[in-house]
């Protein structure tokens, strides 16, 4: 439970200020933009353990012939920085930020879709008449965009909550199938529950606490957009 | 040279924006790229050789991985669960949705809001409920068991989809097919259907994504690797082949390359369906 609220904590924060600063930059007339919209998409497309196992290569810290198998610790060798070089998945430390990490590298996408739509329904003429006010960049953003977008900002913020915390074949993919403990995430603890000890009871008590917790969270986020869409 | 301050200043932001969204840009193409370039090398030069472009370029890798690594039959359980699953999760929740747009009957919200209801609830919580009835009705390592589930998993969303669609068709249309003699089915099959269309594209679309990157009820519910989708399959195959990264990095490629190329096809249906989805929620 406490890995996948850091993990969904990771997801909220970098994943999501990605995505808003992405869509910002985005929400302009500008060449590549359509480019940019179709690259930034592929990412969540792709499934789970494809891109599990894509970065698990990558970050593979097995050495052979002296040389880093992994990429990320070749390059980190090639450019000096050998105190860098890691067990990334294997080591208890940095196992769990790696998943969040790509997480949000796979999750970033639909934030940006959603928000860059959201920024697109604002009035131009919201913008000016700031502009007219005298506001200034960081004041239009405060004061015109984010009030605007809240009912997305919530949209997206509630699906990546939900998402994140049912994260588990990214797990699988890049930790493996002995699973540690450092990185147990609720839906690997249900599992194997289930399939490791047979314990049927406990695992449908898990699943139930889970779903309700969850359900909770949802509920509470629709009380939250319906006292602000009335103020 | 008629170069004023201020189009200096905004060249030089474009500039900075640019260079921002390319670096993300390239984030997200990269992993791909070297997946592809893995796929192509053998076993001695990956893991040796770490040029962008390989040395030697093998194609093998992709015939080996089809034939040993079994991708082949992965692949065709893959498309068959995910064309079933679209037809049976169109056909059920289209009537589903007509019927509780149009017509009366009792306990009408009720059912809907039990739809609805559903949406709500995380499939972790269901897992061991789902495996029980699985297990009693006998449909446990079967195919029709896997198909239907995965068509209840898509259901509830694609009825609330179509249920607010169908809402909003006027209901002259349907008076005209009644006097033109078309029964209840009738009206479903010849005006509700082709008026649906484009909320349909957007319920294929994302179902086909969800099922074909499925993995979780694959795993519960299916032992037989003979019965397996592509990324059970994928799983298993790195049990058996963990050693060998270019193919497995072949298999990665195969079962990425359909849902890339969809996805690159239909994008523009993609982006509008999430978008809209974003505004309604």
């Amino acid at each position: 439970m406490k890995n996948a609220c850091f993990i969904t904590l990771i997801a909220l924060t970098f994943q999501n200020a990605l995505a808003l600063a992405l869509a910002l930059a985005c929400d302009r007339k500008m060449r590549l933009e359509k480019f940019y919209r179709v690259v930034f998409f592929i990412p969540p497309v792709l499934s789970e353990i494809v891109v599990g196992f894509i970065w698990r290569w990558i970050l593979n810290s097995g050495v052979q012939d002296g040389q880093h198998i992994g990429l990320l610790n070749f390059w980190l060798d090639k450019i000096g920085l050998h105190h860098m070089v890691h067990n990334w998945l294997s080591d208890p430390k940095t196992a769990l930020a790696c998943i969040a990490v790509v997480h949000s590298w796979k999750g970033f996408g639909w934030g940006f879709i959603m928000l860059l739509a959201g920024l697109q329904t604002i009035d131009k003429q919201l913008y000016e008449a700031a502009k007219v006010d005298g506001a200034g960049g960081w004041k239009t953003f405060t004061n015109v965009t984010v009030p605007m977008m809240i009912p997305v900002i919530l949209v997206v913020v509630i699906l990546t909550i939900l998402g994140s915390m049912q994260v588990f074949v990214l797990v699988l993919s890049m930790v493996g199938q002995g699973l540690v403990y450092h990185t147990e995430v609720p839906v690997t603890r249900i599992l194997s529950a289930m399939t490791g000890t047979n314990r049927f009871g406990y695992a449908c008590a898990m699943g139930v606490n889970f779903g309700l917790i969850l359900i909770c969270v949802s509920f509470a986020f629709k009380v939250i957009s319906d006292k602000m869409k009335q103020a | 040279m008629n170069v004023n301050k201020y189009q200096v200043t905004s060249f030089f932001n474009s500039t900075i924006i640019h260079i921002f969204l390319m670096t993300v840009a390239v984030t997200c193409l990269f992993p791909l790229f070297w997946m592809l370039r893995c796929a192509l090398m053998t076993n001695q030069t990956v893991f040796t050789d770490k040029s962008l472009i390989p040395h030697v370029i093998q194609l093998g890798n992709f015939l080996q991985a089809w034939k040993e690594g079994d991708f082949g039959m992965f692949f065709l359980n893959s498309v068959i669960y995910t064309t079933s699953v679209v037809i049976g999760i169109v056909l059920v929740s289209s009537l589903a949705a007509f019927a509780f747009s149009r017509l009366n009957f009792p306990g009408k919200n009720f059912f809907f809001y039990m739809f609805v209801a559903a949406m709500m609830i995380p499939l972790p919580g269901s897992f061991v409920p789902l495996y029980r009835l699985m297990t009693m009705l006998g449909l446990i390592n079967t195919r029709i068991g896997y198909i239907l589930c995965m068509i209840n998993v898509g259901l509830s969303m694609s009825i609330l989809l179509l249920k607010t669609f169908f809402d909003k068709m006027p209901a002259d249309l349907e008076d005209a097919a009644r006097i033109d003699g078309c029964g209840r089915l009738g009206i479903w099959w010849h005006v509700a259907l082709p008026l649906a269309r484009p909320a349909i594209a957007v319920i294929v679309i994302f179902n086909s994504l969800s099922v074909w990157n499925e993995y979780i009820l694959a795993a519960l519910l299916l032992n037989d690797t003979s019965l397996m989708p592509l990324q059970r399959g994928l799983m298993v195959f790195e049990g058996t082949h963990s050693v060998d990264y270019p193919l497995l990095m072949a298999g990665l490629t195969i079962a990425a390359v359909p849902i890339v190329s969809i996805y690159l096809l239909m994008q523009r249906h993609i982006i509008k369906g999430l978008s809209s989805g974003a505004i309604v929620g």
